[in-house]
């Protein structure tokens, strides 16, 4: 399994106002020329969430695998 | 006449029962995301799954999704509008609800979520080919019961459980053993927002008990992974 996963960014909803990137802790974020939000710096990303969280109109998801953790209580 | 798998109920036709479907079918394939039948859609086929996953839901007016139902290859939707009188019932003082109740309105909206190949058959066909295969018959009953049990199940989950219950549920029953792989064609990585039209709520709503139960030690947050610590803890939730 890819461990580099980032988040998704639906260009078709984003409106550019660049709440994410102002907002990305680690800077991973940067508006490109067509004043999108681009994840520049992959591996600088947490995967935090943030920039879901902040997103005014949904356009960004994280994708998380559940797993059962193998010590846990069946 | 096997059974075979109930999720899967035209993967095992009889021979001649999947022949004479053939003889009336359409293939169509879809890209993932795309709309392959929208609510309120007028004369829409019977849809057979052959390759990949479509989510059936409806949509509410500000936009918000319902998951009512995800369908891998040997599945079925939009069966019983095929035995729907176009003109009887519903409420008259709504053309939508009437129309969708009658069978002439597709009563919930199906898009792609992996690459999928679809056979279509028009209505008047498949109430034809039933009538006429008795093996096809068995296996559309069995279906549409397995899908009546599925929404009797959904219907008491959002009604009668909290959205804490059914996050600690959705959580059990979709989480995978570690050391194990996924079937093929799972769904195996979920955003906040599809779990929250799976099970009947908001993203921020979802995104906020997973919060709570991150500070409960139920589950821990991973990159990309949510791990469940306690499922008996879990479990308590659910039933709760």
């Amino acid at each position: 399994m890819n461990d580099r996963v980032l988040p998704e960014i639906d260009m078709s909803l984003c409106t550019g106002c660049r709440l994410c990137v102002e907002r990305c802790p680690t800077h991973a974020v940067e508006l490109s020329a067509e004043q999108r939000p681009v994840i520049v710096r992959p591996d600088d990303c947490a995967y935090c969430g943030l920039c879901e969280e902040m997103c005014p109109v949904g356009a960004i998801s994280l994708a998380y695998e559940i797993v059962l953790d193998a010590s846990g209580t069946d | 006449m096997s059974e075979g798998d109930p999720s899967a109920p035209y993967l095992s036709l009889a021979p001649a029962a999947q022949r004479a479907l053939d003889a009336v079918c359409v293939t169509r394939r879809y890209e993932s995301g795309q709309v392959v039948m929208l609510e309120g859609e007028a004369d829409a086929p019977v849809f057979v799954v052959r390759r990949g996953t479509v989510r059936v839901y409806r949509t509410s007016l500000d936009g918000r999704e319902q998951t009512l139902i995800r369908l891998g290859p040997g599945a079925a939707f939009n069966v019983p509008a095929a035995f729907m009188d176009p003109g009887a019932g519903g409420d008259r003082s709504s053309p939508a609800v009437a129309g969708a109740r009658s069978g002439a309105l597709a009563p919930a909206s199906a898009a792609a979520l992996t690459p999928v190949e679809l056979a279509l058959i028009s209505r008047p066909d498949f109430c034809q080919t039933v009538i006429h295969s008795p093996d096809l018959a068995l296996v559309v009953l069995r279906d549409l019961a397995t899908k009546v049990h599925h929404l009797t199940d959904l219907t008491h989950d959002l009604g009668l459980l909290t959205v804490r219950a059914r996050l600690a549920s959705f959580l059990l029953s979709h989480g995978q053993a570690p050391a194990g792989a996924p079937p093929p064609g799972a769904h195996v990585r979920w955003t906040h927002h599809e779990i929250a039209a799976q099970i009947g709520t908001v993203r921020e709503v979802v995104s906020r008990t997973m919060r709570t139960f991150v500070k409960d030690g139920t589950i821990k947050l991973e990159r990309h992974r949510i791990v469940v610590l306690d499922r008996e803890a879990l479990q308590l939730e659910a039933e709760s």
